[in-house]
């Protein structure tokens, strides 16, 4: 993965994590908070490759 | 009855599903048994004939809007609440997740309706890590690299799942016979692997060919997958005398099934081919390079043998040649890990110390007998062990009388320094790591059913530290309310 994509993914990372923490700041944990949790993962996963990686590593 | 399974790991996993699945047919023989997984890992459903449906993660539709220049995410969000709005409508009555991440967790609590039944990875309402079942919990605490696990992959997804797997379940699909012109007998080796470190490179590979070509006189069959293609054609370029055929990148995935099948032989390292010949059970010689634990996702055909090498530097090609004429002929080569029916499924040779990790294991999880040791060290960790957990039992007897936020500094201390003993002595993370993932079962609710929740864990805890306390003049084992 070249530095540019990783960086853009960090970039879409934080943005993710600071619209949660937003959420947060004003109502508990519902529907919305998990959907934006979903989106964190995905994320993450996609900064390795498209995949969570196997499942007993 | 509508079962979901969640199975978002990689190839070689979804083929280690199979058993599961057809043992879940098999309970329930009239359910609509639905698999997710991911769009590109699809192929690897292909001839299973226990499901009714696939469902697709549709991670790249759901994530595009915030990968424009101009971020959009309501239309992201919206996306995904569109995907798990129809999941749910679907009415599924139990949910099996198989695939052991964060976002499976998520996904699986955002899928789980009133009547649903969930087993494996998920969330609490209040959003934290929550781990629904006995093996799931055992999976988080003790599988993987570097962990005394040594239950099969194969058999923890059926624990996961509540299914009691049979010999049939490894089996191949039904599918049409490969196009490929083959040999009668011939060995197959695949090149590459789930992983570049976990595979071997084109001159080792060839130097195994050769000296394998010296005491037989098989062809050989290579396979892999089109980014592998530069291994073979560095194997093929140092021509021996066997017959080399190169079908790396111009076979299906599926297609394999057909070649495997008529092999005498598979050699290669962790990879989903290695998977699918237990399916198809041909015997296999496992190159385990580095932190593999082959206990875990080793090969499962009668015949099949497992090579351990830190790196592929260590593996000598003349033994691996040696090796592979002696399973053809029918010898026990020495020194290997040797696949067998049971539970754990392998035969090895082994140290005091890899015998007594998994007996501390037994002990912990199925109450089979505290295993001796004469091993000060592991004495003395579990005693200050016994101390801290002594100190935690204390301060959550006090909670109740004085709140938690007095006592929280002293907990999540007392936390980082059980977790640190267990870093200085590694067998201990069996109870460190035990005690990580009951703590993740203890539900949100009210103070007092956290206190005693937690409190009945450490209680436990105590109680498997027991065999391996010292008692000192000041260490004195007393009962917990003193």
């Amino acid at each position: 993965m070249s530095q540019d994509v990783e960086k853009y993914l960090q970039n879409t990372l934080q943005m993710l994590e600071k619209a949660y923490e937003k959420h947060q700041q004003t109502q508990t944990y519902n529907q919305d908070s998990e959907k934006l949790k979903i989106l964190i993962e995905m994320v993450k996963e996609q900064q390795s490759h498209e995949n969570t990686g196997l499942t007993a590593r | 009855m509508k079962i979901l399974v969640l199975q978002l790991a990689r190839l070689g996993d979804i083929y280690q599903s199979w058993p599961c699945l057809r043992a879940l047919r098999r309970q329930h023989p009239q359910a609509q048994v639905d698999v997710m997984v991911r769009p590109r890992f699809d192929q690897a459903l292909e001839g299973l004939e226990a499901i009714s449906g696939r469902v697709h993660l549709p991670t790249t539709d759901i994530l595009s809007p915030v990968f424009r220049s101009e971020p959009d995410l309501k239309e992201a969000i919206h996306r995904l609440g569109a995907f798990l709005k129809n999941l749910r409508a679907q009415g599924y009555d139990q949910v099996i997740n198989l695939s052991f991440s964060p976002l499976s967790s998520y996904l699986v609590h955002s899928l789980q309706t009133k009547d649903c039944k969930v087993a494996g990875y998920t969330r609490h309402r209040d959003g934290f890590f929550d781990i629904q079942g006995e093996v799931s919990a055992y999976f988080y605490a003790q599988v993987g690299p570097g962990r005394s696990n040594r239950f099969h992959l194969t058999e923890l997804m059926a624990g996961v799942a509540g299914v009691t797997l049979r010999k049939d379940d490894w089996h191949p699909p039904t599918l049409p016979a490969s196009s490929q012109e083959l040999p009668p007998r011939y060995v197959v080796i695949h090149v590459g692997a789930s992983e570049a470190k976990k595979s071997l490179p084109p001159f080792k590979w060839s130097r195994i060919i050769r000296y394998f070509s010296e005491s037989a006189k098989l062809p050989i069959v290579l396979i892999g997958a089109p980014n592998e293609r530069v291994i073979s054609e560095g194997i093929v370029s140092n021509p021996g005398p066997s017959e080399i055929i190169n079908l790396v990148g111009q076979t299906e995935l599926p297609e394999l099934f057909s070649v495997l099948r008529r092999a005498s032989l598979l050699v290669g390292c962790d990879s989903a081919p290695m998977h699918m010949a237990s399916l198809t059970q041909t015997p296999c010689l496992n190159i385990s390079l580095g932190a593999v634990n082959f206990w875990e996702t080793g090969p499962r055909s009668s015949r099949s043998y497992v090579l351990l090498a830190p790196t592929p530097e260590e593996v000598v090609s003349e033994y691996v040649g040696i090796i592979m004429t002696e399973i053809l002929s029918g010898q026990e080569p020495r020194g290997l890990a040797k696949y067998s029916e049971g539970n754990p499924c392998y035969e090895v040779s082994e140290s005091d110390a890899e015998r007594f990790c998994w007996d501390l294991n037994m002990a912990v999880y199925l109450g089979q007998t505290f295993p001796m040791t004469d091993d000060l060290r592991f004495f003395e960790g579990c005693t200050k062990l016994n101390s801290i957990n002594d100190l935690v039992i204390e301060q959550l007897e006090q909670v109740q009388k004085v709140g938690l936020e007095k006592m929280k500094p002293i907990l999540d201390r007392a936390d980082e320094v059980v977790h640190t003993i267990g870093d200085l002595v590694p067998e201990l993370k069996i109870y460190t790591r035990w005690l990580k993932a009951e703590r993740a079962r203890v539900r949100p609710g009210p103070l007092k059913d956290i206190v005693e929740a937690t409190w009945a864990m450490h209680l436990s805890l105590k109680q498997m530290l027991r065999p391996y306390v010292i008692e000192t003049d000041n260490v004195k084992e007393e009962g917990i309310h003193g």
